[in-house]
């Protein structure tokens, strides 16, 4: 058995050209905390969500590795985050995505594909031998395999 | 380098019958010449060399055992493993933090803080260790203040670096000199500890030129430095009461320990001991399995593996009787005057340490000098050669990027925080300004050992 099996469609998708302020509108929207990312021939590029906009919200002393392990000592209100979000909100999302995040190929084995959603916490993207992308597997789609076999 | 110089006994069987110190001198300048293109991790380099100085024959493995300082690794060890535990207080952020508003954040006054702030740690802790602390702090603060953070990355380095060379352990040459020599806390602060601060007054009036009269920062960017609460930065107060405790004990042992014969690898490795028992005896025996773990796992064992092969190397050149023949041809070069050689070890320790890791040089420095001792009226005559050394290496870190590891741990936080530090823009004002300090340091070594 592979990840074929639990393969869904993805619901939506976003672009390397999207802006960040549209794909924060879209994941609010779609109720996702994060989105696959394609290129102009969907081919798959990595993950868009909440994590990089939080990233870009604190500073990097924090972010970087090597930085600084806690900011109890920051009491910052919203209002100073704000100079932070307008730094980033116009920008497309092709400079944010994660493209370090996991993938799955049709053929990858089921209990591989458990194990990349265990250590990623994410939804993990499928492709096809061209990169592009297919649909994805998550907790619950693969969940839903294995219980059919109850 | 350790108490064994000279040739007392023969512990060379050479393959083929080789010249022991022909293959010696052959191991050295490949592993050096190695580490110097920093395409392979130097603790695999050094230990690759000492292994070929025992394979081929020029030391046994017993003779290559009592060639390593286990005071030195003692020191380095314990301090690793104290500054470990302490950092998780939140102490460093607290300093700096605490540093920062009581100059009301001016970026002009902060610039000098910070560096003072450095340089005492530096002096208390070793200097790499200090950098990795304050720097991530220094760079929260300069992107709040929305200055550039380069002038206070450089002016870190430098004071790290000066801070470094004021005791026994603050910088590695240091913790070398004073193993091997059997030079205490006391001594080095005795000797060179005024001078380094003095020398930092120095640069930190050349910094406040270059950089620090123009520096300017908005209210709303100061505020948000002002906003900061140091009190909130400890995260964990019963830690730092533990820490600041040990940290003291330890301060005091150096200072009297060396009247007790009690050596300073004793004291580190004993108060890390005690740190890592207060740290522990409330946990339970699976949480402290973790916790020493991971404690453990913090000790920067590149460096102490470093240290081991580059002992077993400069043995190995030792016992064959290279250095005490370098040593002759130095003296020749000299005409045996004290003034002279000092001075000579003094600069070019600094030019070498410049462009060159000034660990390798020194640990081979140190045998050479020792072999001087005849020359000199024995080991009392040796003292300033020995204080040139120290300010030579240490200060001379400061010349280049890849003078000191201080320095490489600093440009490599400023890459991830996308403010790179380039190599020859770096050097293009510290190798003038390090020249300056070594210039103040041959005046201090003049005026106070050898006219």
């Amino acid at each position: 058995m592979n990840c074929e099996t639990a393969l869904i469609k993805i619901p939506e998708v976003l672009k390397m050209d999207t802006s960040v302020r549209d794909a924060i509108a879209i994941l609010f929207e779609s109720d996702r905390k994060t989105l696959p990312v394609v290129d102009e021939n969907d081919v798959y590029q990595g993950l868009f969500g909440g994590h990089q906009v939080l990233e870009k919200l604190l500073p990097q002393s924090f972010t970087m590795v090597g930085g600084l392990p806690d900011a109890s000592f920051m009491h910052d209100k919203p209002s100073d985050l704000v100079p932070h979000l307008d730094k980033i909100l116009d920008k497309p999302i092709a400079d944010f995505v994660d493209r370090d995040g996991p993938v799955a190929k049709c053929s990858t084995p089921l209990v591989e594909t458990l194990l990349l959603l265990y250590k990623h916490r994410t939804i993990v993207p499928v492709v096809n031998e061209e990169g592009k992308l297919l649909g994805q597997v998550s907790v619950w789609s693969v969940l839903s395999e294995i219980m059919k076999y109850k | 380098m350790t108490a064994h110089g000279g040739v007392a006994e023969n512990l060379s069987h050479v393959v083929f019958g080789w010249d022991p110190m022909t293959v010696a001198t052959v191991v050295l300048v490949l592993t050096y010449g190695v580490i110097v293109t920093e395409k392979i991790n130097r603790a695999i380099v050094a230990m690759l060399g000492a292994g070929l100085m025992i394979l081929l024959g020029v030391l046994n493995q017993d003779a290559a055992i009592r060639g390593i300082d286990f005071n030195t690794l003692a020191l380095l060890t314990g301090m690793m493993v104290i500054v470990s535990i302490t950092r998780r207080s939140g102490v460093f952020q607290f300093l700096a933090i605490w540093a920062a508003k009581r100059v009301k954040a001016r970026p002009r006054h902060l610039l000098w803080v910070l560096a003072l702030v450095t340089a005492v740690a530096s002096a208390l802790l070793d200097n790499v260790t200090t950098v990795m602390l304050i720097v991530p702090v220094t760079l929260l603060i300069t992107e709040e203040l929305e200055v550039s953070a380069y002038p206070f990355l450089f002016t870190q380095i430098f004071a790290s670096n000066v801070g470094g060379t004021a005791t026994l352990i603050g910088d590695p040459p240091n913790i070398l000199i004073g193993s091997a020599v059997g030079l205490s806390f006391n001594d080095f602060v005795m000797n060179v500890g005024a001078i380094s601060f003095a020398i930092l007054a120095v640069m930190l009036f050349l910094f406040d030129l270059i950089w620090g009269r123009r520096m300017t920062a908005t209210d709303t960017a100061k505020n948000r430095v002002m906003g900061f609460s140091e009190r909130d930065a400890i995260t964990d107060k019963k830690l730092l009461k533990k820490s600041l405790l040990v940290l003291a004990l330890v301060l005091f042992g150096f200072v009297v320990g060396h009247s007790y014969h009690q050596e300073p690898g004793t004291v580190a490795l004993f108060g890390a001991a005690l740190l890592m028992l207060l740290d522990n005896f409330h946990r339970d025996p699976e949480e402290q399995s973790h916790n020493v773990h991971e404690t453990f796992g913090h000790v920067e064992w590149i460096t102490i593996f470093f240290f081991i092969g580059l002992f077993v190397l400069v043995y190995g050149v030792e016992h064959t009787g290279l250095l005490s023949l370098l040593s002759k041809d130095l003296l020749v070069l000299t005409g045996g005057d004290l003034t002279i050689t000092a001075l000579a070890v003094l600069w070019s320790s600094a030019v070498f340490s410049a462009i060159v890791d000034n660990i390798p040089f020194v640990a081979t420095m140190i045998p050479l000098i020792k072999s001087m001792a005849p020359e000199f009226g024995g080991a009392q005559g040796l003292m300033p050669l020995w204080w040139a050394l120290s300010l030579g290496a240490c200060l001379g870190g400061n010349g280049s990027l890849v003078g000191a590891s201080a320095n490489l741990m600093v440009a490599g936080f400023a890459e991830r925080a996308g403010q790179r530090i380039k190599f020859l823009k770096f050097m293009a004002l510290a190798f003038p300004l390090m020249l300056i300090t070594v210039a103040i340091a041959h005046v201090y070594l003049y005026y106070r050992y050898l006219s």
